[in-house]
């Protein structure tokens, strides 16, 4: 096991450096002169060669590659153009609230979602199925930025039982301005869990073993969450990552929406303002997660399938 | 047959779809297995055996099929009438199954050790080390080298023979008074099958356990039964004692199945078959279901279905011809 857990680190090593090369990469090909949009159109000549050369912009490609990745591993991502401030800190100051927020859609997502598709799967081509099939429906339909906004104007502006915005002090507040903005983002991820539970559920309740279980005298609510639900979560691990990888995008939109502190908010006024060195840091730090969240799926697999942990 | 039987099934009928409309797949079956004895159901696929079997266990998940006609009684007692938990507390305990499919009929996420001991958790055994010393010993029993060591072993590590050993030593954790047990060997290789086999006699030997064993190998079957009940599309078409099986089977379509057996030192270059196809469970819905196939039919034959006949030393078999060349006896109570 802790071969296995070693390797998948490992694995994750040139899978990260690719992940910074492309974000190296994609901010180079970027069209617009990062200078210009720091400095504004009426900056002179001068001007703008003196940011260049502070901001290494001149050197040579290949040095400023290297000097990406060397200060990327030690978390150093230099300074915002615009404000001045460092970036490790704007990043160390949000990245908290996103993944708050993704946490709290995961949490939502899996405790309304799993449960209604073990109903569904368990009363199968009957009314709780119908049920699903048609919260499914609408949780697919309804975009995650638009739910919010309704939310908000439902919950926070007409009755008043949200604040309207911001990302809250201390853990009972922050609670309180996380839970809209995750439940925009959990409909989706409840719909999809739900689904996804019935599918794995309804396959695995159909295998030889569980008739076994029936067959040694398990009552049919151990047959389902002992030896169904057991084995469903397999397929519903690959489902979480998937899921919870979702939510990390779509906290791009909501966090918007709620004007709400985070990575994805950071990200996008940084584009809107080309301050490049922030970009690149929230891209990387997006891509961290990916990675972070492939790995740990990873580890769940060797812990709920023993398949894979002889392996 | 020593004392009341353990299992009797009376004109039991089993219909697949819904109530009252659907597909009738057994029709009729009767037959009883007595305290240790050894049966063997044998019949082709798609002749409802394992259907019957499943019937016996009550496993037939309800919006499937059902038992539409008839009762099963375990002990003299109706298994049919029985609660759903009820009937979970006898499966496992009075009796247990083992299946066909020993790649696929365990768990995969938990220990071998787990599985045995939670068939013994379910009945009563509340004490865990108990349970682990009785699953060490039933591991044992069925011949898993190091079983102490074994215990924790998922079913992946293991081979065919050694999980349906496995699911033996899980079916007889409880002392179950009836095994049944359904193709414990069409999957394995012949050596392998032989070791089961053995197995199963010394577990029969060792536990005073009744066994069903359902096969479509009449090789299998002798090798182990002392009374076979012949099935065909969903009837029961002969019952007798093995010897009598096989030195006067009763009705043609037993016949057809021994000829169909290669013979050392036939000079024949092709193997007998019986003509024709089974057919599809309920297709025949008049006479008897084998008539078409059947050399000897005549014309009541695809009219009216033949009540199971007596013929001499207990053996019974449904079929109008051979019943009148035997000069057997209509048996209109099935004994």
């Amino acid at each position: 096991m802790t071969r296995y857990i070693f390797l998948r680190l490992v694995d994750a090593v040139p899978t990260v450096l690719l992940v910074l090369t492309l974000v190296f990469v994609a901010m180079r090909i970027l069209p617009g002169d990062p200078a210009v949009a720091a400095l504004g159109d009426l900056a002179t000549v001068e001007q703008l060669e003196s940011f260049r050369e502070r901001m290494g912009l001149n050197e040579p490609l290949w040095v400023q590659y290297f000097t990406f990745l060397g200060n990327a591993l030690t978390l150093d991502f230099g300074q915002s153009m615009m404000t001045g401030s460092e970036v490790v800190d704007l990043i160390a100051y949000n990245l908290p609230y996103t993944i708050e927020l993704t946490i709290a859609s995961v949490v939502l997502g899996v405790v309304f979602g799993i449960p209604f598709g073990i109903w569904a799967a368990t009363n199968a081509n009957q009314s709780p199925d119908a049920a699903l099939r048609g919260f499914s429906l609408i949780g697919y339909s309804i975009p995650d930025f638009y739910l919010g906004a309704v939310l908000l104007v439902v919950f926070s502006l007409n009755l008043g039982l949200f604040p309207i915005s911001g990302g809250g002090e201390g853990f009972v507040d922050r609670m309180h301005h996380v839970f809209l903005p995750a439940l925009a983002l959990a409909f989706i991820k409840a719909a999809f869990l739900g689904r996804l539970t019935r599918a794995a559920l309804l396959e695995v309740l159909g295998k030889d073993y569980v008739r076994t279980a029936r067959a040694k005298g398990a009552s049919e609510r151990r047959t389902i969450y002992r030896h169904g639900l057991r084995n469903a979560l397999l397929p519903l691990t690959t489902g979480l990552g998937l899921t919870t990888l979702a939510a990390l995008s779509g906290s791009v939109a909501v966090e918007m929406v709620f004007n709400r502190p985070g990575i994805g908010k950071l990200l996008i006024s940084a584009i809107a303002e080309r301050d490049y060195a922030v970009i690149q840091a929230g891209v990387t730090v997006f891509a961290l997660f990916v990675v972070a969240i492939n790995v740990l799926m990873d580890l769940v697999y060797a812990i709920v399938d023993p398949r894979i942990r002889t392996k | 047959m020593t004392g009341a039987p353990l299992l009797e099934l009376h004109d039991v009928s089993i219909e697949f779809g819904s109530p009252g409309r659907g597909l009738t797949v057994v029709e009729s079956v009767s037959f009883a297995i007595g305290a240790g004895e050894t049966v063997g159901l044998v019949g082709e696929s798609g002749s409802g055996k394992s259907v019957t079997s499943l019937a016996i266990m009550r496993l037939i998940p309800g919006l499937v099929g059902r038992v539409a006609k008839g009762d099963i009684l375990f002990e003299g007692k109706s298994l049919l009438a029985l609660s759903e938990p009820e009937m979970v507390d006898v499966r496992g305990r009075e009796m247990a199954m083992i299946f066909q499919e020993p790649m696929s009929s365990l768990n995969p996420v938990m220990s071998i050790g787990d599985q045995i001991a939670e068939a013994l958790m379910l009945h009563g055994w509340s004490d865990r080390k108990a349970r682990h010393a009785r699953a060490v010993e039933m591991l044992r029993l069925v011949g898993i080298p190091n079983p102490e060591g074994r215990f924790k072993a998922y079913p992946h590590e293991f081979s065919g023979g050694m999980r349906q050993r496995v699911m033996i030593a899980m079916a007889v954790a409880c002392n179950p008074q009836l095994l049944i047990a359904d193709e414990p060997t069409t999957a394995l290789d012949v050596t392998i099958q032989a070791q089961v086999l053995e197995l199963m006699k010394k577990v029969r030997q060792e536990t005073g356990t009744a066994i069903l064993l359902i096969s479509h190998d009449l090789g299998v079957i002798a090798d182990i039964c002392k009374r076979v009940v012949v099935m065909y599309a969903g009837r029961m078409v002969e019952e007798a004692d093995i010897a009598s099986i096989l030195r006067t089977p009763a009705h043609p379509y037993t016949q057809g199945l021994l000829k169909s057996v290669p013979q050392r030192g036939s000079q024949s270059e092709r193997l007998y078959q019986i003509a024709g196809s089974v057919p599809m469970a309920g297709a025949i819905k008049r006479g008897c279901p084998f008539h078409p196939r059947c050399p000897m039919a005549e014309a009541r034959c695809s009219d009216v279905m033949p009540p199971m006949f007596r013929f001499a030393d207990g053996q019974r078999a449904a079929c109008w011809v051979t019943a009148e060349r035997a000069g057997a006896l209509d048996t209109a109570v099935v004994a």
